[in-house]
């Protein structure tokens, strides 16, 4: 037990490293220019973050992207401390994995959110506020197979990420960057049943109609 | 099996996260261009990094409204960055002849130009 608090310990300390080394380096790119935006002139999405940004009176590359660093690298003794099982193997895992790290270092509200969705597996009450700080947060209500079936999708498409085939021929299609979006939505509904959904949907506003 | 895969991931994470805090690590997605220290402009490809950075409005230059910014009766300024190559902003930076100004902008350099009907005059080379 206490070998693993070590263990927890320093993982957390690599994934502080992953996201706060030279976090103020690169300069503001245009979706975190406009949370920078809704910092300094209010507005109603983003809720914790721009809170958060509004009593600290932060504007810099590294303030704006602090909170996501922080809860970035929280996740991981949190995500330890909720799993059941494989709970080492799944800190290792969220403190490493780029997406959450490179989420981490954006003046985006997707790695706070991601805190309280892992702390909402334990205590629901903690959905809350992953709901304020973004719907998108909705995605991981509970820990189900669909869950399981979107980050596993999620994980494939970095691995088939296009930069993957650049220089490929396949790259020469001349399509856009996010033309695997399409596939993967497709999978993404038919994994999770929408269609089924969707047609009970059309036969209700039919049923409304008539 | 199992425990190499998963070293084998962890190891593969590990050299992708190196790459975090260079600019073409996830460029498809994301492009960072450094605004900061470019002066004010009137139009700009990346209007809202520009307003940010300069902190005056900024006018977006997009393929919609070259027409617009063609009829400026006066000299204007234009900020130029990534997005100036792209379809979006109406690919006007693709006639510059220098391969070193488009590197430039590719990695992240912004151009500074002055626009008289649309015809351009670089006062700014990227950073």
């Amino acid at each position: 037990m206490k070998s693993n608090i070590i263990l927890v310990s320093a993982l957390t300390l690599v994934a502080a490293y992953w996201r706060f080394h030279g976090l103020g380096g690169n300069p503001l790119w245009v979706d975190e220019v406009g949370f920078g935006f809704l910092v300094q002139n209010g507005g109603n999405q983003e809720f914790i973050p721009q809170w958060f940004g509004e009593l600290f009176g932060l504007h810099s590359e590294f303030g704006l992207r602090f909170l996501s660093a922080l809860c970035g690298t929280l996740t991981v003794p949190a995500i330890y401390y909720v799993a059941d099982k494989r709970k080492l193997e799944s800190a290792v895992f969220v403190a490493v994995f780029p997406l959450f790290v490179f989420w981490s270092r954006m003046a985006r509200p997707y790695a706070v959110a991601g805190l309280f969705v892992v702390l909402s597996w334990r205590w629901w009450w903690m959905m809350i506020p992953a709901l304020v700080t973004t719907p998108i947060a909705l995605v991981g209500l509970k820990p189900n197979k669909w869950m399981v079936g979107l980050v596993v999708v999620g994980i494939i498409m970095f691995f088939l990420r296009p930069d993957a085939f650049r220089g490929w021929s396949i790259s020469q299609l001349g399509a856009s960057p996010r033309w695997w979006y399409l596939p993967a939505l497709t999978l993404i509904l038919y994994i999770t049943k929408w269609k089924n959904s969707f047609s009970l949907l059309q036969s209700r506003i039919a049923s409304l109609r008539t | 099996m199992e425990k190499f895969i998963f070293i084998a991931a962890i190891a593969y994470c590990l050299v992708a996260d190196l790459g975090l805090s260079t600019q073409r690590w996830y460029s498809q997605e994301v492009m960072f261009s450094d605004w900061r220290g470019i002066p004010a402009v009137d139009y700009s490809t990346n209007a809202p990094v520009s307003t940010w950075y300069s902190g005056h409005s900024t006018k977006y230059l997009r393929a919609d409204n070259l027409e617009r910014f063609l009829a400026e009766p006066d000299t204007v300024t234009l900020g130029i960055d990534y997005y100036g190559l792209t379809d979006i902003s109406a690919n006007l930076a693709s006639s510059f002849h220098s391969q070193l100004v488009i590197d430039s902008l590719i990695h992240g350099g912004v151009l500074v130009a002055k626009s008289f009907h649309g015809q351009l005059t670089i006062t700014g080379l990227p950073f």
